[in-house]
C-alpha cells in the first residue's frame, strides 16, 4: 500500500515537474538577444505585465465590494448570485471571450451603447484587460468572501467600541486581518491574468503591441519559430515563478 | 448625578432581554447568571451592538439609547470601556498598539496614543509586555492586556465581561487579584459580568441576579444568598428553596408546602401569603423510616441521587419536597438509603430563612 502511494506521487511529481524543466532545458538560450532584438517578444512581455496588473487592479475594484456584499449580507438571490459571479472561473476561456464579444461587440446590447457614446472595445488594449479580469476576478472574490467568513465580526465591534468608525475599523481592523486572503487571493488572480489566453483572443484578438499577451505570441511563435515560442515560454514560467515566490505566505 | 441608569428591553431571535437598574459611579454591579440567562446580550445592549426595543440608557444625564426617541448613540461615541468575554485583542497589532488603538481612534497622534498606552500598560505593571504579540501571550496576560486596553480610551463606564472563565484555575486567582485591584482603583461605574458566584463575590458590593432575560433578584451578595429568589440563585448559596404558606390550624402556624407541613415556622409570619423557605442541607434531617421516638411530622419522599464527596455526602429527595440533605457518608450506608427507595425527612425551620415571595 505505502509503495503504491509513494510511486503514484513519484509518478505525479515528475508528470508536474518534468515538462517545466524541459522547457527551461530546451530553450535556446543564446538566441535570447536575438529574440529581444526582434521586438515582438519584450513587447508582449510588456503588454502581459500591463494587462495583467490592470486586471488584478480591476478585479480589486469590483471584486472586493462583492466579496463584501456575499460575505456580509443575507438577501434573495445571494447564493445565484454568488454562483453567477464565480462562473467566468470554470468556463471555457474561449466561451468567456465569445461572451464578452456577444455583449460588448458592435452588435451586442452593451457594446451598442458604447458606439452611442464613441467607445469600441474589441481589438483594444482595454479588451484584452476586460477579458483578463472577467476570467480572473472569480478567483479573487471567492478568496476574500472566504476570508471574510472566517474573520470574526467581534475584531470589528470591539474596534466600534474602542471609538472607531468605520473607515477606520475597515482600515485598521479589517484589512490587516484580511491580508492573508487578499494576498492569496490576488497572487491566483493575477497569475490566471497573466495566463490569459482563449478570452483574449476571442474578444481582443491578436494584434501586436496592442492585445498580443506572451501567451499570445507564444502561440504565433509555435508556428513559425518554435525555439522562440521555448524562449518565451521559458520567460514567462520564469514570471510566474516570481510571481508565486514572491506572493507565497510568510 | 454620575450615575448609569439602564431600562432596556432588546431582542436577539426569540430571546427577549428585559432589565432595569440603575449603577452609581464608584461602585461594581455584578451580573450574575446562568449560561443563556442574557448577559451578553445585555453587553452588547449597553455597547450599542443590539439596538433597544424600547427603554432608556442614561449616564450622568446623558441619553446613550431612547428609542422611542429614535435616539441611538453609535458604540464609538459611548463613554464605555468594554472587556470583551476572551480578550479579543487584535492579532496583527502588538501590546502596545492594541493598547493605543482606542486613543488613536478618538484622534490623539500615533505617538500621543502609544505613551498613553506605555503610561496605562506601566501603571497596570504590563510595560514589560508592549512590543510583544498577542499570541505570544498567556490566558493571563492577555485578559491583563484586554483591560488595559479598555482603560486607555478613559471610560466613564467599565464593562467586563466573564474576565476570568478563560483561564485556568491557577491563572485565575492571580488574575481575580489584579482584576480587584484595578476595579478599586476605577472611579467611574463598574458593571463586571460573570456566572462564577467565587467571582462575583469578589468582584463587587452588589448583585443582580439575571436569568432568562429578566432579573430575579438584586442585592448585596450576603442578601442574595442569605434569601435567594430563585433555583439558581439558591444552587450559588448551595441551601434548598421551596415556597410554602403560612397556616393557621388547630395547633398553631404551619408552613404548608402543597399538600404537605413543612412544620410550625420558628417566627410569626403572615398567614396566607407565599413565602420562600431557604434553609442549608444541615438543617434537613433525613431517615429510611421516621423516627420511633419522635413519629410526627415527617416527610415522605424518595432518594433521587446519592452523591459521595468524602466524609461527607448529600442525598437528594424528591417528592412533595425536593431538597437535599448532607450525611456522613458512613451513615448512609449504616441506614442504608438508596436511590429510588423512600425517606422521610424533617426540616429544622430554626435553622431555615422564611420571607415572602413577593418583597
Amino acid at each position: 500500500m505505502r509503495v503504491l502511494v509513494t510511486a503514484a506521487a513519484a509518478l505525479g511529481a515528475v508528470l508536474l515537474i518534468v515538462p517545466l524543466l524541459g522547457l527551461v532545458a530546451e530553450s535556446p538560450w543564446s538566441e535570447l538577444p536575438e529574440l529581444w532584438a526582434d521586438g515582438v517578444a519584450p513587447r508582449a512581455l510588456g503588454l502581459s505585465i500591463l494587462v495583467s496588473v490592470a486586471a488584478v487592479t480591476l478585479s480589486l475594484g469590483i471584486g472586493a465590494p462583492l466579496a463584501w456584499l456575499l460575505a456580509r449580507n443575507r438577501f434573495r438571490g445571494r447564493g445565484l448570485l454568488r454562483s453567477l459571479v464565480t462562473l467566468p472561473m470554470v468556463l471555457p476561456p474561449v466561451v468567456a471571450g465569445v461572451a464578452l464579444l456577444a455583449a460588448l461587440g458592435p452588435t451586442g446590447p452593451l457594446g451598442r451603447a458604447l458606439a452611442g457614446l464613441g467607445v469600441e472595445l474589441p481589438f483594444t488594449t482595454a479588451a484584452a484587460v476586460l477579458a483578463a479580469s472577467f476570467v480572473s476576478a472569480p478567483l479573487l472574490i471567492t478568496a476574500l468572501e472566504g476570508g471574510l467568513n472566517q474573520l470574526d465580526r467581534r475584531y470589528e465591534q470591539v474596534a466600534a467600541a474602542l471609538g472607531a468608525s468605520r473607515a477606520q475599523t475597515l482600515l485598521r481592523v479589517v484589512l490587516p486581518l484580511l491580508r492573508p486572503a487578499l494576498l492569496g487571493g490576488r497572487a491566483r488572480c493575477w497569475a490566471r491574468a497573466l495566463g490569459e489566453f482563449g478570452a483574449t483572443i476571442a474578444f481582443a484578438g491578436n494584434l501586436r503591441g496592442v492585445t498580443q499577451t506572451a501567451p499570445l505570441a507564444i502561440y504565433e511563435l509555435l508556428q513559425t519559430r518554435p525555439d522562440q515560442a521555448f524562449l518565451l515560454g521559458a520567460l514567462l514560467l520564469a514570471g510566474a515563478f516570481g510571481i508565486f515566490v514572491a506572493a507565497r505566505p510568510r | 448625578m454620575e450615575e448609569l441608569a439602564v431600562s432596556a428591553r432588546a431582542r436577539r431571535g426569540d430571546f427577549t432581554l428585559d432589565v432595569e437598574f440603575r449603577v452609581d459611579a464608584d461602585r461594581t454591579l455584578v451580573v450574575l447568571g446562568p449560561n443563556g440567562s442574557g448577559k451578553s446580550t445585555l453587553v452588547d445592549a449597553l455597547v450599542g451592538l443590539l439596538p433597544l426595543e424600547a427603554g432608556r440608557v442614561v449616564y450622568a444625564g446623558d441619553c446613550l439609547e431612547d428609542p422611542s426617541e429614535g435616539l441611538r448613540v453609535p458604540p464609538q461615541r459611548r463613554p464605555l470601556g468594554v472587556m470583551f468575554q476572551g480578550s479579543w485583542l487584535f492579532p496583527h497589532l502588538d501590546v502596545l498598539d492594541n493598547v493605543a488603538f482606542g486613543p488613536r481612534a478618538r484622534g490623539l497622534g500615533r505617538r500621543e496614543a502609544r505613551n498613553r498606552a506605555l503610561a496605562i500598560l506601566d501603571q497596570l505593571g504590563l510595560g514589560d509586555l508592549a512590543r510583544r504579540r498577542p499570541k505570544r501571550l498567556s490566558g493571563g496576560e492577555a485578559q491583563r492586556v484586554a483591560l488595559a486596553r479598555a482603560l486607555a480610551t478613559e471610560p466613564r463606564v467599565l464593562l467586563l465581561d466573564e474576565p476570568l472563565s478563560a483561564l485556568d484555575a491557577e491563572t485565575r486567582s492571580a488574575t481575580r487579584s489584579f482584576l480587584q485591584r484595578q476595579l478599586a482603583g476605577f472611579p467611574g461605574v463598574r458593571i463586571a459580568i460573570t456566572h462564577d458566584p467565587a467571582e462575583a463575590a469578589v468582584l463587587g458590593e452588589r448583585w443582580l441576579v439575571l436569568e432568562n432575560g429578566r432579573i430575579t433578584q438584586q442585592g448585596t451578595p450576603g442578601e442574595v444568598l442569605r434569601r435567594p429568589r430563585s433555583a439558581y440563585a439558591a444552587a450559588l448559596a448551595g441551601v434548598n428553596l421551596l415556597r410554602a404558606t403560612p397556616v393557621r390550624g388547630p395547633s398553631g402556624l404551619r408552613l404548608v408546602c402543597g399538600a404537605t407541613s413543612l412544620g410550625a415556622p420558628a417566627v410569626d409570619l403572615t398567614e396566607g401569603i407565599e413565602h420562600f423557605v431557604a434553609f442549608g442541607a444541615e438543617a434537613l434531617e433525613l431517615r429510611t423510616r421516621p423516627d420511633p421516638a419522635d413519629p410526627g411530622g415527617w416527610i415522605s419522599g424518595s432518594v433521587a441521587e446519592i452523591s459521595v464527596e468524602g466524609e461527607f455526602s448529600s442525598v437528594t429527595l424528591s417528592g412533595d419536597v425536593p431538597a437535599r440533605a448532607r450525611l456522613r457518608t458512613a451513615e448512609i450506608a449504616r441506614s442504608g438509603f438508596r436511590a429510588g427507595e423512600s425517606a422521610f425527612a424533617k426540616i429544622d425551620l430554626n435553622q431555615a430563612e422564611a420571607y415572602p415571595v413577593v418583597a
